[in-house]
């Protein structure tokens, strides 16, 4: 009976064992992470039957098999994921309903100081003269101001808050992947099966960060757990085996980013998919939305009120400055950036940038900025400048590939908006001017005048600037392909300067880079047009034979390794050029130098460009050794260069020739306005007579205006004028463009023929050219010379005394003194010497006999005293200075005076005299005492006078009078500046003198204007007309432009009704009578021209004129505040603020209500999943309770048993 | 099905949480007396209010610009109009100056009362309202717009400017008229004249020769001129009236609609309200119960 007290007490104990377990379940019924446990018992069977016995088939009681622990994988990870889930929906809406109070925070909100604002000004309008609502509105502007100061600061702080909720959630992550990677260890260190504490432990641990961040769990069968961030199962490793991953956050542009790192292996992961972490970023990110918001519509603030409060005039008649200041532009670089690249935004025009993000990322294959708009489409790119409408942006730096940097024009404007009039004069109300009708108007008509909305039709013509380099230039001149409008004269321009050139005839040779160096021969064939056409070459092979050559070492080779020493060699005259035909006078082939064939050659690279001045290339060709021949290309020479006008936008003609009929030209494809009208009126007219007062000059025909001939009382001016860096040589560095220079000026003056070439003049100034010319014209005359006719030599003596000699013979030295100077004497070896005397002595002599000193010296007039001469009409007053004749008067260096040796005056022309003028003394009667200097000057003496002898120049013959030799014409040259003045020797003679001249120049003609208006003017080439319709549009301009921002004073206008019937009407400039632009007024009497739009009330009359003139003392004017008011209601895209801003409101407030229902659903989802995981692992203490009874009354049972089992025993007993 | 008692409890406490939130809100509504407090109990609503209240205001500003305005223009009106008068006086001054039984020293008396009111004429062209701004001066209301120079001509001193109001989205309202057009441009045969120089040819006539027939035909045609600016005035007052009252009716419009969104339905709160209280009264009360019953109340 053993066997049954065995049982008994089996189940006693298996029970009490039960009966602990649901006690400690009870115990632990608010644990975090307790599972419930569960006592299974088992039998114990009994043993196995021997030899000698049949096996028991009672068994031998029971046990407890093991305490299992309620754990279901599956529906954990449920209740986790729907954990994190509805952790990031709570703490989204906890967040964002921040963001909304923020917004909205009642009644004083961004929305309502906009419309206080507005009514404040409504009450300026009422009275804009008075300074009492003046003030007032500007303390509403100031709190609109601090609106959007608080309600951006209050935005930035909660995104402060919920960062640093961030990271506070992450140090608690990062305290639990620890904790977790501990039990990892400890589950490795017990080993095989872990206690279910361990286990507890590791469930409660996972569960808690799950909360904060989705993780997928996975369970090895130790019970050692590996998370991964995420929900995907893909994410990084959170916590792997003993090892755990420190997460972090930033935050970036505008939004938060997560980090996960290993040691110093940092690394961003967008794995952080739900849970607290993801709801606070989230949050972070709706913030950042408002914030772009709020500053989007302060932007549009700013820019929508500047640019119509600027339009106006303040009460002291100043125009109105911006009302609100604010907007910065920065390019953000990313924080995840490898590299280092920056960026510098120069805005260009305020009102045409957008205020969406730009993106600008960095391609590293193509080594690019791309521009991408907010939805990433491409917009433009470039490698160190990109043009956005209205900035251009510049990078520097080293970018990496993928680098981003983020431009929002629209960022900060809410924080730094502030109100920037100080006093309250500052308000714009008026508007800058007022329509009157003209009081002697026959009909009581108005005309309402507004600043025309719509911008300025854009002419489609490149600006100036953009085709045609701002300076004089033959190589760097525009060519343009077709005639009609090349470009626009930008409206800041002050002056211009057009030049329309010839084509030269040109042959261009493109050689590849490794051709160069073996380059033998160049030629080139020229036609003169008369002769036949030769053909030059330059033999360079002797620097390309040197390569060939094996006796070299390859340091004395020569290479030629850019045609820029080609091009530099043949241009100084080193390398020349021989023809088949020309020899030289030893019969060999002549040489000629590029500069003697009238050319000139650009180099670089293996760019070869030669242009001729006059004549024509027919071919070329350069020979390269191993190569094949390279020929070129050739431009033919065009002599007609093409004429220049110049238009107004609405089409009247400035400058150029007339047009009868251009009204198919003045279109809009060629920059006009739509409604311009061809109007020739002020063509070519300056001044008052001008367009706006304008200055116009043109020439035709340029080439003959550079020598002009004008007529004068006496006689001719002649006038030499030159554009020196057209005409000169000029090439372009890079070998593609050349120009020939042109230097030739033809003169012939009453039969004296001359030419001036390069050669002539001394440089290329108009001042050298007249003087060359007038220096060439000289030659044909003879030299006139005069000498003075005594010798101011003088000589003196004076006798020693006996004394003074005895004393000289006895010590062999003496001094005497002879008039204030002294006189060394010496007497040595039986000689006497002597020394001193007067400073400008010529000899000085001592006779020992006579015992006399003599001594000759000069006796020149006294410093200060002059004498005056007449030559060729000119007066020269000739002055001593300290013993040098200085010449004034006169023309400069034309007379060349000077003592020779015996001090006699010679006086000679330095060039002939075409009037053999002689050199005469002017006489007493003229210039008092100037005898007496004559005389003085030794040019006459008491007896005699000298006379002109002349030097003829061509025969050498040296005759003392012309007669004979030269008949000197009737009129005498001198020299002014750039100009040749003739003057008749003689009135009375009624000679006709005949001058021709000409010229060569590569201008065909030139424009220039000064003086422009605050307008657009079109540039417009003509003239192909000409029979062979070629036309050389070659142009080159010099223009001045002041600073494109620059406010100009606007001009009054005055609109003429000059035909009512078909409603034509003028604009015509109040100062100066010019009319600016014609338009017709449509069936409701409104029409747009100058920038305003314009619209008829009432019955106009013939001839009514309507004055717009800006006024400045209109202080009651209220009109500019009316448009600034009308911003409230949104018209054309501007304004409309309230709008805008309940439009944000909404969308946050609908975001909350989406996020609050999703949250309700994600916690009803939480809910029923722990439900569903609770009814597993939970305690439920009724369950707990009947267990307790339960076992409480097998464990009697159990008692029972025992209690039975010594019963029976003491029943066996008591029977024995 | 098994129920966590932990997680029965905490689920319990939540939903009295909750009940309590719902409470507050209906609590917090029904002292705003506003059904919509924030952006997120209705977002259309929202944008509706605030579109409602902003041309609340705007109505609001036209009908005090149409205010100030009428009474601006009226102030013109009244000068126009004694203006007129005073030009009627002069007018049969004039005829009776003409009266061949006149002598000289009846024409000189009659020029003297005529100089008096040609000069009550100058002042009454140059009123001012209330904000001492000039009326008839155009935009230059600090000046005095008639004044007389060196040769005794009276000059105009204002330009011609009309200051105006708005009065609604797309009218605006004049608040007086330019002296140009008041007094500058009479029609005579010679074409336009003031009324000030009119005024003195007569002066000067009226001693030596009575007033002339043309000087009378001018005075009819400036009291013709008078009468149809007064008239023009008071026809833009008339229609200042209309427009105010179109204000108001829709001023009236807008705020029942505002009402009709915004306001709270009092009534409906409270019984939520009372229902609320009910539901969570009976949470809690079984809540109290359930979690007293349990098994071990049964173990003794």
């Amino acid at each position: 009976m053993a066997g049954l007290m065995d049982i008994g007490k089996s189940g006693l104990q298996s029970y009490r064992e039960a009966l602990s377990v649901t006690g400690q379940n009870i115990a632990n019924i608010n644990t975090d992470g307790y599972k419930r446990r569960e006592a299974s018992l088992s039998e114990v069977t009994g043993s196995a039957g021997g030899i000698n016995s049949l096996p028991s088939q009672v068994g031998l009681g029971v046990r407890v098999e093991e305490i299992r622990r309620s754990f279901d994988e599956f529906l954990l990870n449920k209740a986790r994921n729907s954990t994190s889930y509805a952790a990031s929906a709570n703490s989204y809406v906890e967040a964002i309903s921040q963001l909304e109070d923020i917004i909205l925070p009642g009644d004083a909100n961004i929305g309502s100081a906009i419309g206080r604002f507005m009514e404040t000004l409504q009450e300026v309008a009422v009275n804009p003269s008075d300074l009492a609502p003046r003030i007032v509105a500007m303390k509403s502007g100031e709190t609109l101001s601090d609106m959007f100061h608080q309600t951006a600061n209050l935005i930035e702080e909660l995104q402060a808050g919920i960062f640093t909720q961030s990271s506070q959630a992450m140090t608690e992550i990062n305290l639990l992947s620890k904790s977790l990677a501990n039990v990892n260890r400890n589950i490795a260190s017990s080993a095989g099966k872990a206690q279910n504490a361990l286990l507890d432990n590791r469930d409660a641990i996972i569960d808690k960060i799950s909360e904060y961040a989705e993780v997928t769990v996975t369970l090895e069968n130790t019970g050692s757990s590996t998370l991964r961030l995420g929900g995907s199962g893909n994410g990084p490793n959170l916590v792997a085996g003993e090892k755990a991953y420190t997460l972090s956050a930033a935050t970036n542009i505008d939004d938060m980013q997560f980090f996960l790192a290993e040691g110093a292996d940092v690394r961003r992961t967008s794995q952080v998919s739900n849970g607290k972490l993801r709801g606070l970023a989230d949050a972070y990110k709706s913030a950042s939305d408002a914030m772009r918001s709020i500053n989007q519509l302060a932007y549009q603030f700013i820019n929508d009120i500047n640019s119509i409060h600027i339009q106006g005039l303040d009460l002291e008649g100043q125009a109105g400055i911006k009302m609100f200041h604010g907007i910065a532009y920065d390019a953000v670089s990313s924080v995840s950036n490898l590299g280092n690249g920056s960026a510098i935004v120069e805005v260009l025009d305020v009102n045409l940038i957008g205020n969406d993000p730009i993106k600008f990322t960095y391609d590293g294959e193509q080594s690019i900025w791309r521009a991408t708009d907010q939805y990433g489409v491409n917009i433009v790119s470039g490698k160190h400048q990109i043009s956005l409408p209205g900035m251009s942006i510049e990078f520097s730096g080293d970018p990496v590939g993928g680098d981003e940097m983020v431009l929002k024009p629209a960022e900060g404007a809410a924080k730094n908006i502030t109100f920037a009039l100080i006093r309250p004069e500052q308000v714009a109300a008026a508007s800058g001017f007022l329509v009157s009708p003209d009081i002697n108007n026959k009909s009581d008509a108005k005309i309402d005048i507004s600043v025309s909305q719509d911008n300025d039709e854009i002419s489609g013509l490149p600006n100036i600037q953009d085709v045609i380099s701002n300076t004089h230039s033959s190589a760097n001149s525009s060519q343009f392909i077709r005639d009609g409008s090349i470009a626009i004269i930008p409206a800041n321009t002050d002056h211009i300067d057009l030049i329309s050139m010839i084509q030269q005839s040109s042959i261009q040779f493109s050689i590849a880079d490794a051709a160069v160096m073996s380059i033998s021969d160049l030629s080139i064939t020229i036609d003169d047009g008369i002769n036949v056409s030769k053909t030059y070459t330059f033999d360079l092979s002797d620097y390309a034979d040197t390569i060939n050559n094996s006796s070299l070492s390859d340091s004395d080779k020569f290479y030629w390794t850019d045609a820029s020493q080609i091009a530099q060699l043949i241009n100084i005259g080193a390398l020349k050029a021989t023809n088949t035909v020309d020899v030289d006078s030893d019969g060999n082939p002549a040489k000629f130098t590029l500069d003697e064939l009238g050319g000139y050659v650009s180099g670089n690279n293996g760019n070869l460009n030669i242009s001729l001045n006059t004549n024509e290339i027919t071919s070329g060709s350069i020979v390269i050794d191993n190569y094949p021949d390279a020929s070129g290309i050739i431009k033919p020479r065009i002599d007609s260069a093409s004429d220049i006008q110049i238009f107004t936008r609405e089409g009247r003609h400035i400058a150029g020739s007339a047009f009868d009929d251009i009204s198919d030209l003045i279109t809009e494809d060629n920059g006009f306005f739509a409604d311009a009208e061809y109007r020739n009126d002020y063509l070519n007219l300056s001044g008052d007579s001008g367009y706006m007062g304008v200055n116009v000059s043109t020439q035709n025909d340029f080439a003959s205006d550079l020598i002009s001939v004008t007529n004068t009382d006496t006689g001719h001016i002649i006038t030499f004028d030159r554009i020196s860096d057209i005409d000169a040589k000029d090439r372009t560095p890079d070998g593609l463009r050349s120009s020939a220079g042109i230097f030739s000026y033809d003169l012939s003056i009453d039969g004296i023929d001359i030419t001036l070439d390069e050669s002539n003049v001394d440089g290329d100034m108009p001042e050298a050219i007249a003087q060359a010319a007038l220096n060439q014209i000289r030659l044909t005359g003879p030299i006139p010379s005069l000498t003075g006719v005594s010798s101011l030599i003088t000589s003196e003596t004076f006798v020693l005394t006996n004394a003074q000699k005895s004393t000289l013979d006895a010590d062999g030295q003496l001094t005497v003194t002879y008039a204030g100077v002294d006189y060394y004497l010496t007497y040595e070896d039986s000689t006497y010497s002597i020394a001193g005397g007067p400073n400008n002595q010529l000899s000085l002599s001592f006779d020992d006999g006579t015992q006399t000193i003599s001594y000759t010296y000069p006796e020149l007039p006294d410093d200060g005293s002059s004498l005056v001469l007449s030559f060729e009409n000119q007066e020269y007053i000739l002055t001593m200075n300290n013993g040098n004749i200085d010449v004034t008067g006169g023309e400069n260096g034309r007379l060349n005076i000077s003592y020779d040796s015996t001090y006699t005056l010679n006086i000679s022309a330095n060039n002939g005299s075409i009037s053999a003028s002689e050199i005469t003394i002017v006489d007493d009667s003229v210039v008092s005492d100037n005898s007496t200097m004559a005389l003085n000057f030794g040019l006459i003496s008491s007896s005699s006078s000298p006379t002109t002898s002349f030097y003829y120049q061509d025969s050498s013959y040296n005759p003392t009078t012309i007669s004979g030799v030269y008949t000197a014409p009737n009129f005498d040259l001198s020299v002014d500046e750039n100009t040749l003045i003739l003057t008749k020797n003689d009135d009375s003679l009624d000679d006709e003198i005949i001058i021709s001249s000409s010229v060569e120049s590569k201008v065909g003609s030139r424009v220039q204007i000064t003086d422009l208006p605050d307008e657009e003017f079109i540039i417009f080439l003509t003239g192909s007309s000409d029979g062979n319709g070629a036309r050389a549009r070659n142009i080159s301009a010099v223009y001045d432009q002041h600073p494109a921002d620059m406010i100009l004073p606007k001009r009054d206008i005055s609109i003429e009704i000059t035909n009512l019937e078909s409603g034509k009407i003028e604009f015509i400039d109040s100062l100066t009578g010019t009319s600016m632009a014609t338009r017709y007024l449509d069936d409701e009497g409104m029409a747009t021209g100058l920038g305003y739009d314009l619209k008829v009330t009432g019955v106009l009359a013939d001839d009514d004129v309507f004055h717009v003139t800006n006024t400045n003392d209109g202080i009651h004017d209220n009109r500019n505040l009316l448009n600034l008011i009308d911003l409230q209601n949104s018209t054309s895209g501007k304004g409309g603020f309230q709008k805008v801003f309940s439009g944000l409101i909404a969308e946050i407030g609908a975001d909350i209500q989406a996020s609050q229902l999703n949250a309700e659903a994600a916690n009803t989802l939480k809910d029923a999943s722990l439900e569903a995981e609770a009814m597993y692992t939970g305690v439920n203490l009724d369950t707990e309770a009947s267990k307790l009874i339960e076992y409480q009354q097998a464990y009697q049972a159990s008692a029972r048993i025992l209690q039975t089992a010594r019963e029976i025993f003491d029943t066996l007993l008591q029977t024995i | 099905m098994q129920v966590s008692t932990k997680l029965f409890n905490q689920q319990s406490i939540s939903r009295f949480s909750e009940l309590t939130g719902d409470i507050q809100s209906i609590q917090s509504r029904i002292a705003s007396g506003k059904n919509v407090l924030k952006a997120s109990d209705d977002a259309v609503a929202m944008i509706n209010i605030s579109a409602a209240k902003e041309k609340l205001t705007q109505i609001q500003r036209y009908s005090v610009n149409i205010d100030r305005a009428s009474s601006r223009l009226s102030l013109a009106e009244v000068a126009l109009s004694e203006i007129q008068s005073v030009v009627t006086r002069i007018y049969e001054l004039s005829i009776q100056a003409k009266n061949d039984t006149y002598n000289e020293d009846d024409r000189k008396s009659i020029k003297a009362e005529i100089s008096a009111l040609r000069d009550l004429a100058v002042d009454l062209a140059n009123s001012k309202d209330t904000s001492g701004n000039s009326i008839f001066s155009g935009y230059r209301t600090k000046v005095l717009p008639f004044e007389e120079n060196s040769d005794g001509e009276i000059e105009y001193k204002g330009d011609q400017g009309n200051h105006s109001l708005k009065v609604s989205e797309t009218v605006t309202m004049p608040t007086s008229i330019n002296g140009v057009s008041a007094f500058m441009r009479i029609e005579t045969d010679d074409g336009y004249t003031s009324l000030f120089s009119i005024l003195d040819n007569l002066i000067e006539e009226v001693e030596l020769v009575g007033a002339s027939d043309e000087s009378l035909e001018n005075l009819n045609n400036t009291l013709n001129h008078l009468s149809i600016n007064t008239t023009k005035i008071g026809a833009s007052l008339n229609k200042a009236e209309t427009q105010k009252n179109g204000l108001g009716q829709r001023e009236l419009l807008i705020t029942k609609t505002l009402s009709g969104i915004e306001d709270a339905d009092i009534t409906a709160l409270i019984t939520e309200m009372q229902s609320l209280l009910l539901s969570k009264e009976a949470a809690q009360q079984s809540f109290m119960m359930i979690s007293k019953q349990n098994l071990f109340d049964f173990l003794r």
